[in-house]
């Protein structure tokens, strides 16, 4: 039913599931995604990040999304009610809360449609119990996450904090710096996820307010052409039937006893549900262009970080370049996979290694640490937590002291 | 009571088909598992079960399952979501022509009276809110039985659950009444509710023969006698059952055209007594010392129910 064929970068599954160059009934042309990605003229438009997620929903030939209609962070679900009004989805509904929304979602990937939701912060805490349920049944759904403070005092404020609690939920998570990032990530995404040798939900975030409310330059693909839609029978564990895992399978639960043959079955299959993570790096790097960016990497001093932080480290470079100070910049697309032979081939000549983040966790800095050689050289930090900026100046000023160069205090800027 | 023309009228009338295979691991005398078995002798094979965690999911144990349909598990507090979310994606399928007519199903969500009662209540409205066309099957043993008996929103006053024994300080154990998941369903008016009890197989199955014909939500309350959890002998759930019909504690009735209808009334109650002192759950209202007005405050509630009928 599929073939593999050769994309410009590596090897991708081409769906075959409706015939490529057809329109489907919003008049937009079937596409085979090296050709979308690779090989269609791109337009510059200037957009906010909720209206990027809109723009790519629109050429994805999603199914079905499901909404938790409040809008603190981002306008993205209420947008993709309006794709829906237009016919560009099979079916939108507004849910009663995050974790209704999650299994919603879940229910109807159950059923074989592509599915997308979108959540932020205290949500995506609430809907937490389906992530992992959604890995272990193998539904490739996907949420955009648009990161914001959870902690209390409430906060609408960036926080990456979230991302943290979705390491270890078997989900792909593929962390966006700029709106374009997450444009590509998002029709990417879907195709990653859903390749037979993975089929896993995929958590495509970027940090809210900074990402989703500015309006930033981005390369869209045309709005003629769309994604071939999901192919439930191209799943590993086949689309429900009454005979067939998923169904047939979660009718016989593996956990709900205790003897080794369901300890067993629980075990290998988390681990494969992790063996599919490691296998998705292959199509990841080939539709992202690898799983982290390097620009000089040879300088002793390496910022390494994901999201927005990479945008401010890059910032903070410059300033720091002007005073003949040399900083190289590492910054990871994907945190699950975690790119570990990337940034230990990266970072290996770096004898300081900066982590600003976006939280005051400081996850990024021990997934970094857990991986190199001599994790001593890795600085974490600076860190902010939601309600504040990262300004380049405090990442500038961190690496500065480190160094044992007197900084004026940042007091009173307004920063 | 109205008689429905084609209605099953004796035993001999109901479907000889069982969609549920027998030798489960549910307790003996489950009076739940009598309950769904009769349902899917109505409903037939082609029934997808959302359930909830409870004392059913035991039924579907790898590598076994009893069930000639299908069944999904998705999170305790969320089997209606998922049935939405199956309903809609089974419909998008049929109008777009990639799901034959024949492997389509009914969406049957399962769940105790836990589940029902309190975590997953709030998506069960919205599900009937948005008019989702599905089952609800609600095995009511009036405690969280799975776990060893805890008190839940279903939990009548007067019964002693592990969260709520009865002591000194606390004489009557749960202190608080059954929440009435009918009148609150009822609230939303969906197409159809029920409440069903195994002792009673015709009328059980003829609500189910009738709830079959609409669409929509369709809500049953399904009485399940609890032999671990309420303390009696498992050869006697039919006997509690009984009881707690002839008693009027559990008063068997329909929703449906915006109408309650009683569908076995008994004509001259049993006096709760008899229903409570069959169960270990109520013995402190008997044992050391009979507690008088705890159990005149049960017959009382029972009276003015009926009272508003009669």
């Amino acid at each position: 039913m599929n073939k593999q064929v050769e994309s410009p970068k590596g090897r991708i599954i081409k769906s075959r599931h409706v015939k490529l160059g057809t329109k489907n009934k919003k008049g937009q042309t079937f596409t085979d995604v090296n050709e979308m990605f690779f090989e269609a003229e791109r337009t510059a438009s200037f957009l906010t990040g909720s209206e990027v997620i809109r723009e790519a929903i629109k050429r994805a030939s999603v199914g079905m999304s499901i909404a938790y209609p409040i809008t603190p962070q981002s306008e993205a679900a209420a947008l993709i009610g309006e794709l829906y009004a237009e016919g560009y989805l099979d079916d939108y509904f507004r849910g009663e809360s995050e974790f209704a929304v999650m299994s919603q979602c879940a229910g109807a990937a159950f059923g074989g449609m592509r599915v997308f939701t979108t959540t932020a912060g205290p949500g995506t805490l609430r809907a937490m119990e389906n992530f992992s349920m959604w890995a272990g049944s193998r539904l490739p759904i996907q949420v955009c996450v648009t990161m914001r403070g959870v902690n209390s005092p409430l906060s609408i404020q960036p926080d990456t904090l979230e991302l943290s609690y979705l390491l270890e939920s078997g989900m792909l998570l593929w962390h966006a710096e700029t709106a374009q990032d997450l444009y590509d990530f998002i029709l990417k995404g879907f195709i990653v996820a859903e390749q037979p040798d993975v089929h896993l939900p995929i958590a495509v975030c970027c940090d809210g307010f900074f990402v989703t409310h500015t309006k930033d330059t981005v390369e869209l693909t045309p709005e003629d052409l769309c994604l071939t839609p999901y192919d439930p029978y191209k799943s590993p564990v086949p689309c429900m039937d009454m005979e067939c895992p998923p169904i047939r399978m979660m009718r016989d639960p593996f956990v709900m006893k205790s003897n080794y043959i369901s300890y067993s079955t629980h075990a290998s299959w988390q681990q494969e549900v992790r063996a599919a993570i490691e296998r998705s790096r292959k199509h990841t790097a080939a539709l992202i262009g690898g799983l982290i960016d390097v620009e000089n990497n040879d300088r002793d001093i390496l910022i390494v970080s994901s999201g927005t932080a990479v945008s401010q480290g890059r910032e903070a470079i410059r300033l720091l370049e002007e005073e003949g100070i040399k900083v190289g910049l590492v910054k990871i697309k994907t945190i699950r996979p975690f790119p570990h032979e990337e940034v230990r081939e990266a970072v290996k000549n770096a004898k300081h290694i900066f982590v600003p983040e976006f939280n005051m966790a400081g996850w990024l800095a021990r997934e970094i640490k857990s991986v190199i050689n001599d994790n001593d050289r890795v600085i974490c930090g600076p860190q902010v937590a939601g309600g504040m900026t990262l300004p380049s100046e405090v990442i500038v000023e961190e690496i500065k002291k480190y160094l044992g160069i007197k900084v004026g205090s940042l007091a009173g800027r307004g920063s | 009571m109205t008689v429905h023309p084609g209605e099953h009228k004796k035993i001999q009338d109901l479907h000889p088909e069982e969609a549920i295979a027998p030798g489960s691991a549910l307790c003996a005398g489950c009076g739940g598992l009598e309950g769904i078995r009769l349902a899917l002798k109505e409903l037939g094979e082609n029934v997808l079960i959302a359930n909830a965690a409870g004392c059913f999911t035991l039924l579907s144990v790898f590598p076994f399952t009893p069930f000639k349909g299908s069944w999904l598990y998705t999170t305790m507090a969320a089997p209606v979501p998922a049935a939405q979310g199956v309903r809609d994606a089974l419909d998008i399928r049929r109008e777009a022509g990639r799901l034959a007519e024949e492997d389509d199903f009914q969406v049957m969500v399962v769940a105790g009276d836990g589940s029902s009662a309190d975590m997953g209540l709030a998506p069960t409205s919205a599900a009937i809110h948005r008019r989702l066309d599905f089952f609800y099957f609600c095995y009511d043993n009036e405690a969280y039985g799975n776990t060893g008996f805890q008190l839940s929103g279903a939990s009548p006053y007067g019964s002693a659950t592990q969260t709520a024994p009865a002591t000194a300080g606390h004489p009557a154990g749960a202190e608080l009444g059954k929440k009435d998941l009918f009148e609150i369903w009822k609230a939303q008016n969906p197409p159809y509710i029920a409440t069903v009890s195994p002792r009673e197989p015709i009328d059980l199955s003829n609500k189910f023969a009738r709830a079959k014909s609409l669409h929509g939500a369709r809500l049953f309350l399904c009485l399940s006698p609890c032999p671990t959890g309420w303390g009696f002998d498992p050869r006697e759930t039919h006997l509690i059952a009984k009881l707690a019909v002839d008693t009027g504690i559990f008063p068997l009735k329909e929703y449906i055209d915006g109408q309650v209808v009683h569908t076995r009334v008994p004509k001259k109650r049993v006096p709760v007594e008899n229903y409570l002192e069959r169960q270990k759950r109520f013995r402190h209202l008997f044992q050391p010392k009979r507690q008088d007005e705890i159990i005149t405050r049960i017959q009382q509630g029972v009276d003015s129910y009926w009272a508003r009928y009669e």
